[in-house]
């Protein structure tokens, strides 16, 4: 595992206007800069999933630091839309996807599927 | 076929049926083949109800130290989640030849229980086949039916009784299920709630109306959002591999709720809910994640059409919560 801490370096202040990347109407995800990463609210399922896996690798395809995630918004999310989480975790190698405040749904699909156990994904709770 | 081939062969695949009909019998055979295992630097994983797990410990004295025990009241609740666990064992232990003790099936299991039991004694042939593993099957023969005791002699290559080890007579093989495995399910009761799901917007909603149904039957939060989880990764399956949808019914029966997701998919492979994952992401895990929250699934597939049911029983399911598949194999 990755002992490297990138701290966050966005000039903004926490008033920053982060960019939507997607929004449907059951899922929005926005771009967030400081920590460097996206803000997702709502629901995913097969119907935004492969969005959903858009916006994460835009936001991992740099690969060159730690991606943050915060998912306290994130009430719902089915064994695709974990599965692109893994899959972007894998792809960030060296680097950590770091996963802010999952709710308790987010929690449990990542254990049940086994995803949990990826060596560079990481919880933080406050 | 290997029917006919000795039970004692060090190599290959053995699954044996032991009809046993006093706790003495039961103990002193069960000891005798883990014992046996041990000695030829076997390890040995033992699954049998809780009530039966002193006897064996006693039986085992300072050998109990040596082997896995899990509860299969546990374990085997739902039966689609041992076959993963055993995987597991097998692949912990590479190189090594393994012993397992399976005891699935009880006399005061539901019919269903028992149906799904004996689906997996069937499956186990399947799964393991050419693995050097040995299992033994325990059956109560002073209290199971006999047509439970037949549909375990179609199940297992070998069986062994007071009279000795025997081939069975009617094994039915690595393929195909005895009979009354694929028996239509009974049909959901008339007043059963309904949802039709036809376009992967519709799962959101679909979501929504199980975890109401769950929650005004009295599920607890947790659990209830578990049926949401199952029911979203069924319906999902559905929308994935037909071109049709399908449809959802909930009903409440006696001690649990019920929801079945139809549909006119065809789901070829018999051991695809049951594999365990591998390392990575690469592949499916809906119908695992599905095992792993329920406490009963029934799943008939043909080339008509698929239904699954799954079951969430409402006494004491909060307490008493399935074990992951993983957790289980840990001393």
């Amino acid at each position: 595992m990755s002992t490297s801490v990138t701290q966050p370096v966005g000039a903004m202040g926490p008033g920053d206007d982060p960019a939507v990347l997607y929004s449907d109407g059951l899922l929005t995800v926005t771009r967030t800069e400081s920590p460097p990463g996206l803000r997702v609210v709502g629901e995913i399922d097969i119907s935004n999933a492969d969005a959903w896996r858009t916006a994460l690798a835009a936001t991992t395809n740099d690969n060159d630091r730690d991606v943050h995630l915060e998912l306290s918004g994130l009430r719902f999310t089915d064994v695709a839309g974990a599965r692109a989480l893994a899959e972007a975790a894998e792809g960030l190698g060296r680097w950590r996807l770091i996963l802010h405040e999952p709710g308790r749904a987010t929690r449990r699909v990542l254990r049940l599927s086994g995803w949990d156990q990826l060596p560079n994904i990481v919880v933080r709770e406050s | 076929m290997s029917t006919q081939t000795a039970p004692e062969t060090r190599d290959g695949f053995i699954h044996e049926g032991l009809f046993y009909d006093s706790d003495d019998e039961y103990r002193t055979a069960v000891v005798e083949f883990v014992r046996e295992g041990l000695a030829a630097g076997e390890p040995a994983f033992v699954a049998v109800p809780g009530s039966k797990l002193d006897l064996l410990r006693e039986g085992l004295g300072g050998d109990a130290d040596r082997v896995t025990f899990t509860d299969m009241g546990e374990l085997g609740r739902n039966p689609a989640r041992i076959i993963p666990t055993v995987r597991d064992f097998v692949d912990a232990h590479p190189d090594r030849r393994v012993r397992f003790v399976g005891e699935p099936i009880w006399s005061t299991r539901s019919a269903a229980e028992t149906r799904e039991a004996t689906r997996h004694e069937a499956l186990i042939n399947l799964a393991f086949a050419g693995t050097p593993m040995a299992i033994l099957c325990p059956y109560d023969i002073t209290q199971l039916d006999a047509a439970v005791l037949a549909d375990a002699e179609c199940t297992h290559p070998s069986v062994a009784d007071r009279g000795g080890k025997r081939a069975s007579r009617t094994y039915i093989g690595t393929v195909g299920l005895p009979p009354s495995c694929d028996q239509a399910l009974p049909a959901p009761p008339v007043g059963a709630d309904t949802f039709v799901v036809l376009a992967s917007e519709d799962l959101a909603a679909v979501r929504s109306f199980a975890a109401d149904h769950a929650t005004r039957a009295g599920l607890p939060a947790e659990r209830a959002d578990e049926v949401m989880l199952a029911v979203s990764e069924l319906t999902a399956n559905t929308l994935r591999h037909t071109g049709e949808g399908g449809t959802m019914r909930a009903w409440r029966a006696a001690d649990r709720l019920v929801y079945q997701v139809e549909d006119t998919g065809w789901i070829s492979d018999p051991l695809a809910d049951r594999r365990l994952p591998t390392p990575g992401v690469a592949d499916s895990r809906g119908l695992w994640v599905v095992n792993q929250v329920c406490d009963l699934v029934e799943l008939r597939s043909t080339e008509a059409g698929t239904t699954i049911r799954l079951h969430l029983l409402v006494e004491e399911s909060s307490a008493s919560r399935p074990r992951a598949a993983g957790d289980v194999v840990s001393r």
